[in-house]
């Protein structure tokens, strides 16, 4: 039953409400998903509370429609995966970092879910329970929790219905007739090495490893943004390494929450580092001082 | 007319030079939507709507006073040729996406903490956030790790109970 799970929310047709809860913010979404065998898989999520934002997925690519000001931005991105093609495959890393349980049945949106729970070894990771649907094998809902067992963030279908395939006319944003469409600029992404930079990452908080490393050429920066990848098997951490005082813009420093994502923005030796990452302080905090330059 | 439009759309023909092109767009609906559908999808994904932005908000612009009507069946499947490739990845990012989704257009406070006495603090423009929030999203967890943990039948139980 569960084998399937990690390839039914690509493989199968499905209509639904998912709900977003983070916090004391909760948004709803609408999803049609498609796969049209040879021809892709795609899938189309529209946020139904608060400003209108939808995003258009055909394989990794994805385009995220946004109104800003009076334009609407269009954001073309690559993406591996997005909910509910989000469950974590049974790697030697995952096993390592977390212990998994199966849990009772529970229903959700309608339909007979397995739970499943994933329970860290240590502080550095969020524990994260996932429901199945029993029958055709879709997330149905995924939440991570505190060590208080404290919801963090949520999301869970509140409908879901699986249909057959239809022609795919629904695959196209709603636009605003009248508005002007703008790309937003796009970022080059080359591969980099960690050799012959001026620092390094020591420290690195247990069961976590690089992933990758690349160097992003953001529009209206000089100089291109390191950017490197730590993951545990199912949780992940960027780290971006840039100078700062070039170009004038001066960086601010502090931490962000939203849900389980935890982001810490700090200055060292002219170099603002920024940890973006689903875990908790802790392993921010942690990535993030042990960042040292060579002198 | 396919191939013209086609062409027209692949930038191989200059849409001053041929008049009756943009006629035709705006009295076909079919053209029409069959041009708005290429445009928002495709040329989105391949990231050159802005070069067409001109030609584009005269379309639109000529479709308010069209009537509204269904995009051809199957016409979007057969312009867009992409290849199939679906990985069998998943991860928290993936879950954290959906609440960047929700997140980022509705602004985002930072606290500020640990003063750094050589470098004057500034507000971070959201924006420059959103793009470390999005640029992670993107990458984790990445391509690479692949071949590091396909799927090989295992079950969730063989750890647990």
């Amino acid at each position: 039953m569960i084998d399937k799970a990690g390839q039914a929310a690509h493989r199968l047709n499905y209509k639904g409400v998912f709900v977003y809860q983070s916090g004391a913010n909760v948004s709803s979404m609408q999803i049609t998903h498609m796969n049209y065998g040879p021809n892709g898989e795609f899938a189309r999520v529209v946020v139904l509370d608060g400003v209108p934002r939808e995003m258009l997925r055909q394989g990794n690519d994805v385009v995220i429609y946004q109104p800003k000001s009076e334009k609407i931005m269009v954001d073309k991105r690559r993406l591996q995966s997005s909910f509910p093609a989000v469950l974590p495959k049974l790697s030697a890393d995952i096993k390592a970092n977390y212990q998994i349980h199966l849990g009772g049945a529970e229903r959700v949106g309608g339909h007979e879910g397995q739970l499943v729970m994933l329970e860290p070894r240590d502080k550095y990771r969020y524990r994260c329970k996932i429901w199945i649907d029993r029958e055709s094998g879709l997330l149905l809902k995924m939440a991570f929790l505190s060590d208080k067992d404290d919801v963090i963030e949520q999301v869970a279908f509140s409908q879901l219905m699986l249909v057959n395939t239809v022609d795919n006319d629904w695959f196209r944003p709603d636009v605003t007739r009248g508005k002007t469409y703008v790309m937003a600029p796009e970022e080059t992404v080359t591969p980099a090495s960690s050799q012959d930079e001026g620092w390094a990452v020591t420290h690195m908080p247990p069961g976590f490893r690089k992933t990758e490393q690349v160097r992003r050429n953001v529009p209206g920066k000089a100089f291109p943004v390191n950017h490197l990848v730590f993951w545990d098997g199912f949780a992940s951490v960027s780290l971006f390494v840039e100078p700062v005082g070039h170009g004038g813009v001066l960086p601010m420093v502090g931490s962000f929450s939203q849900g389980a994502t935890n982001v810490l923005v700090s200055v060292h030796d002219g170099h603002q580092i920024v940890v973006v990452g689903e875990v908790p302080p802790v392993t921010v905090t942690q990535i993030s001082n042990g960042v040292t330059f060579r002198k | 007319m396919k191939e013209q439009l086609s062409a027209l759309m692949d930038g191989e023909v200059d849409l001053e030079a041929n008049p009756h092109l943009y006629t035709a767009l705006c009295k076909s609906d079919e053209a029409c939507k069959c041009w708005f559908t290429y445009h928002l999808i495709g040329d989105a994904m391949r990231g050159d709507l802005r070069m067409q932005t001109g030609l584009y908000a005269r379309i639109m612009r000529s479709l308010e006073s069209e009537p509204a009507v269904l995009a051809p069946r199957r016409r979007l499947r057969d312009m867009l040729q992409l290849p199939y490739m679906v990985p069998m990845v998943a991860s928290a990012a993936a879950v954290a996406f959906v609440g960047w989704v929700v997140w980022q257009s509705q602004g985002v406070a930072v606290q500020p903490e640990m003063p750094q006495p050589s470098i004057a603090q500034n507000t971070m423009a959201p924006e420059a956030l959103n793009n470390y929030m999005l640029a992670h999203h993107e990458y984790a967890p990445s391509n690479g790790m692949q071949h590091a943990y396909d799927i090989k039948s295992a079950t969730y139980a063989e750890s647990g109970n």
